[in-house]
Order: structure tokens, then C-alpha cells, then sequence
């Protein structure tokens, strides 16, 4: 299936012990090799999988990243590799639900 | 509900007008995600979007009268009184309301509703979300 110019919105808030982390992975690379545009929002225990190397290595291949600032505020993550992915709050998230042809919630 | 994947499909499959429909089945006695739901929906209706929530099984828990037993409970009164102020109902699951004469204290709008009618509210949904 060709999903070129189609954008794909992915809500990721499991950390890394959840099988979710795997899904979120698996299915942002293969969207990406579709050609898709690929939107990845992490939220809640999902800012912790800033610290798996196959999440980090996302916006390499094109993958628009989205941090929740408030989730490793309260966590007490530091904010890093801000060149390569943007740490924000909710308005952005909905900006995601509204502006995608497809939204997946992996909670 | 410990964890779940919300799909919503294609764009046009539901009016663009639809509610975006956040579902709340964990315990917030034992968890925080109940309230990161919570606050997670308030920040989409700060967007200017129609949301609905659905609060079923321990998640009715949310409207328990005393926050200090509930993780995050003064998150979960703020988020609660901002929800209210802006007149947006819970929908709860019936058989789930617990007959605790101060379950919902505050009196928050509250729609009853049974499974099969949470089913529908999901299917309707433009985008759903479930913690």
C-alpha cells in the first residue's frame, strides 16, 4: 500500500518494559518505508522510551518526534537531542488527533 | 484496563465533527493514568475539540468524593472542577457507579450508560483514546 503525502499520528504512553514500545517501533518504521508522514507523540511512562536507541534513531528516518515536557518534568528526564525532536505540551497533541488521516493510541 | 490501542481510522469514515472519545478503565486508587487521562482529555478540549468521557469499570473511581485515597488526587480535583466549570458530562457505566451515598460529591453532571451504549459512543468517536 502506498502511503505517500498520508500522515500517520502515533500516541505512545507505556514505557519500556511494554510490549506497546515494540508496536510503536515496528509500526512507525514500516509507515515510514511506505512512505508515509509519521507523527510520534510520546506521553506519560512513554517519555522513557527516549532512552530505547530504535526510538531515538526515528527522526533520522524521518519521523516527526514529539516529546510531552510536563511527563519528563515530573519524571525528572532531562531535556536532550531537542535538534532532533521537539519537546512540547497538549496543544500539539491535538493539533496530532486533528491534522492526521490516521491516529493509533498505544496506552 | 491496563493497557490498549485505540485505532481511529481513515479521515471521512466519521464526520469531522465527532467527539473525540477518551476512555478511562484504570483504577486511579492504584494508578496515576486514570488522572493522565484525564488530563490528557481536558487538554483536548482546550483545543476547542467535543470530547467525550467514558469512565467505566474502577475508573468511575475518578469521581470519589476524597482525592487524598486516589493517586495524584488533587490533579484529579483540579482537572475534575476544570471539566465541570466547562459543563462537559462524565459518562459512566452503570453497573459500575458505586453505591456510595458521596460517589460524586461534587455533582458532576453524570450519563448512566451501559456497555453496549459505551460501544456505540466509541464507534461514533473521530478519534479514541483508551487509558
Amino acid at each position: 500500500m502506498d502511503l505517500t503525502k498520508k500522515r500517520l499520528g502515533v500516541l505512545l504512553s507505556t514505557g519500556l518494559e511494554h510490549p506497546n514500545l515494540e508496536t510503536a517501533v515496528a509500526l512507525t518504521q514500516t509507515a515510514l518505508d511506505r512512505g508515509a508522514d509519521v507523527y510520534l507523540y510520546l506521553i506519560d511512562e512513554g517519555v522513557r522510551a527516549l532512552d530505547d536507541p530504535r526510538i531515538r534513531a526515528l527522526p533520522e528516518r524521518g519521523a516527526k518526534m514529539f516529546v510531552c515536557a510536563y511527563g519528563c518534568q515530573k519524571r525528572g528526564i532531562p531535556l536532550r537531542d531537542s535538534d532532533r525532536l521537539t519537546y512540547c505540551g497538549l496543544v500539539v497533541l491535538t493539533d496530532l488527533l486533528n491534522g492526521t488521516e490516521r491516529f493509533i493510541a498505544l496506552n | 484496563m491496563s493497557g490498549g490501542a485505540g485505532v481511529s481510522g481513515e479521515a471521512g469514515s466519521v464526520p469531522d465533527t465527532a467527539p473525540v472519545v477518551v476512555l478511562i478503565s484504570a483504577d486511579p486508587r492504584r494508578s496515576h493514568r486514570a488522572n493522565e487521562a484525564m488530563r490528557i482529555g481536558l487538554g483536548v478540549v482546550a483545543g476547542e475539540n467535543d470530547v467525550t468521557f467514558v469512565l467505566t469499570g474502577p475508573g468511575v473511581h475518578l469521581l470519589d468524593a476524597d482525592t487524598d485515597e486516589l493517586v495524584d488526587g488533587d490533579d484529579i480535583a483540579r482537572f475534575r472542577a476544570n471539566l465541570r466549570a466547562l459543563g462537559i458530562p462524565f459518562h459512566v457505566e452503570a453497573d459500575a457507579i458505586p453505591s456510595d451515598t458521596d460517589w460524586n460529591a461534587d455533582r458532576h453532571e453524570v450519563v448512566p450508560i451501559t456497555r453496549e451504549r459505551i460501544a456505540e459512543l466509541v464507534r461514533q468517536g473521530r478519534r479514541f483514546l483508551a487509558f
